[in-house]
């Protein structure tokens, strides 16, 4: 009895936990809405205001300004890069799968090493070389430095999706008389789908996060949105309710990406370490 | 005929990867190379002429700048402060998840958000969050009775301040992979376990953390070098100030490289900074079993 007693109350404590991790998660959150949605008055009211009347003025204001160039820039440059990284990546992790050559070990570490060198070890050469080549600030420029953080990115996590698409799929496609180009694009890929459906969600999300890149290789003309957004801190400054807004403007397509895919994505992370 | 078909094959898998290997040789290795020659030269993107090679003395000029060892300081203290309480607390945050109670599958899917937020968004957040007038960390301060904190005006705190908003963002996501480990362990260890008596504390020991040890190697590497070479929050929060309070190497280089131009210090910081993650990396794999490649 005094066991049962003491098993609920210690379920009780450990869900009080989960709750307060759960807020503690979410009211920053909640806190970029609110404010996106007051009155400056209200933004900068301590004792903070919680019932205001809300208002769009905040995201008027921002989509006056200049603010959807920058989101078309973000998403152009997203869209870009993710369409390169899987064209490169999906074939390149189908044959580290498939094909027994040497140097496949050294093809995948070397793909690993490459997600663990520093963004600034890259981006000095690039910066001059871009400017020799008049690549910097335009979207190719900003493509090819993406693909160096999105296309190992998507061959590690299709590698991983491969290995579990059975081999003896294909071989009934190519004794069919598929060839090995036919078998992947007919069999394989079909298959694939929601892996392929993952590395692209994921390349395209952390393209639309890039701040490092387009900060120092971009310009006038790929203002992507979150380098606009920390401009309006240094040019404007501190108007919250508009910070908010922008902020929001960013987030909301990620959150509603993350809470889609969230257990696809920690399975294409985990590959490797789970069984 | 056999041998033809299987040339071909072959022929065609490497054509498959080479566009690939071409693409990611040109953009990290050649760069990188070029990093680590820029490193031996002189150069300081103001002066043009100044590309000519001078040995180790980049090297000696600034690993001999007290800012250059302040920045390693600061850097290990951010690392070490930052993912060792993610690990800790995502670890029972994991445990805990791992029971079954109504709303089980919503809780665990609400945990990968914060990581996945765009950094920016995140470090004026909190910025906000943290300003001295108006911030609510202040206000929840005065609530207690507590006077107000200059959280990232004062040297003492702006380097915890950074440390705090990063478990914020990465301990939820911690916590969602280390709980996807745990429901991959098979149940036989633990029933054997149960059946011999241990206790809780035991189990945990004895039976969790060895099975898990792949797991979180894997997830300590992740977060090592994401907090190495974390950008966002010192440049929007702090600017690696006050003073260079909160300037890791990270920052050091990109100061030192497109503030000053100092190209060729900053090519040395880079390669200096990519030498550490590498061995963290070599170290999390070899030691900790992080995954299997």
């Amino acid at each position: 009895m005094g066991y049962r007693r003491r098993r609920r109350v210690t379920g009780w404590l450990c869900n009080s936990l989960i709750v307060a991790a759960l807020l503690l998660t979410y009211i920053p959150f909640v806190w970029l809405i609110t404010t996106s949605l007051k009155q400056p008055v209200d933004a900068f009211a301590i004792p903070p205001v919680w019932v205001f009347l809300p208002t769009l003025e905040n995201y008027g204001a921002l989509l006056a300004k200049d603010f959807l160039t920058s989101y078309c820039n973000s998403l152009i440059i997203g869209l870009l890069t993710t369409s390169a990284s899987l064209a490169l990546g999906v074939p390149a992790a189908y044959a580290l799968v498939r094909a027994n050559f040497r140097g496949r070990a050294f093809m995948g570490t070397w793909i690993l090493l490459v997600r663990l060198v520093p963004g600034v070890a890259f981006v000095i050469p690039m910066y001059i070389q871009f400017r020799n080549l008049g690549l910097t600030d335009t979207y190719l420029g900003l493509t090819i430095a993406y693909l160096t953080i999105t296309l190992p990115f998507v061959v590690w996590m299709m590698t991983g999706y491969f290995q579990g698409v059975p081999q003896e799929l294909e071989e009934a496609a190519v004794i069919d008389g598929c060839s090995r180009l036919g078998a992947l694009v007919r069999v394989v890929l079909p298959v694939s789908t929601p892996g392929l459906a993952t590395a692209a969600l994921f390349s395209l999300v952390m393209s639309w996060n890039q701040y490092f890149y387009p900060l120092i290789l971009g310009g006038r003309s790929t203002v992507t949105a979150p380098v606009a957004i920390s401009n309006f801190l240094t040019f404007e400054g501190p108007s919250w309710g508009r910070l908010a807004a922008g902020g929001v403007l960013i987030v909301a397509p990620v959150l509603v990406f993350t809470l889609l895919s969230q257990n696809a994505m920690v399975r294409g992370l985990m590959r490797g370490a789970m069984k | 005929m056999e041998a033809v078909t299987r040339f071909a094959d072959r022929y065609i898998l490497l054509l498959f990867l080479l566009p690939s290997f071409l693409v990611l040789f040109l953009i990290t290795v050649v760069p990188f190379l070029s990093s680590v020659w820029l490193s031996f030269t002189a150069y300081n993107f103001a002066q043009p002429d100044s590309e000519r090679f001078v040995g180790l003395e980049t090297y000696r000029i600034v690993l001999s700048a007290d800012s250059t060892w302040n920045a390693v300081f600061n850097t290990f203290y951010l690392v070490a402060a930052a993912v060792g309480s993610e690990m800790v607390i995502g670890f029972g945050l994991a445990l805990l998840l791992e029971r079954q109670f109504p709303g089980v599958r919503t809780a665990r899917s609400l945990f990968l958000v914060p990581l996945m937020t765009t950094p920016v968004v995140v470090a004026l957040t909190w910025r906000m969050l943290y300003n001295r007038r108006f911030g609510y960390f202040n206000y929840f301060l005065g609530l207690l009775g507590l006077p107000p904190v200059d959280w990232l005006g004062d040297p003492r705190l702006a380097m915890l301040a950074l440390v705090l908003a990063d478990v914020w963002v990465a301990t939820p996501a911690v916590a969602t992979l280390v709980l996807a480990g745990l429901l991959s362990l098979p149940e036989e260890p633990f029933e054997a376990a149960v059946v011999d008596g241990a206790s809780a504390v035991q189990v945990l020991w004895h039976v969790t953390l060895p099975l898990l040890r792949p797991v979180l190697g894997l997830v300590f590497m992740f977060r090592t070098t994401d907090a190495f070479r974390k950008f966002e929050s010192i440049a929007i929060m702090t600017g690696g100030g006050p003073g260079e309070a909160t300037t890791t190497i990270n920052f050091l280089a990109y100061n030192v490289g497109f503030g000053f131009l100092r190209m060729a210090d900053a090519a040395a910081l880079s390669v200096i900074m990519t030498v550490l993650m590498l061995v963290i990396a070599i170290a999390s794999i070899r030691w900790l079993g992080a995954g299997r490649w």
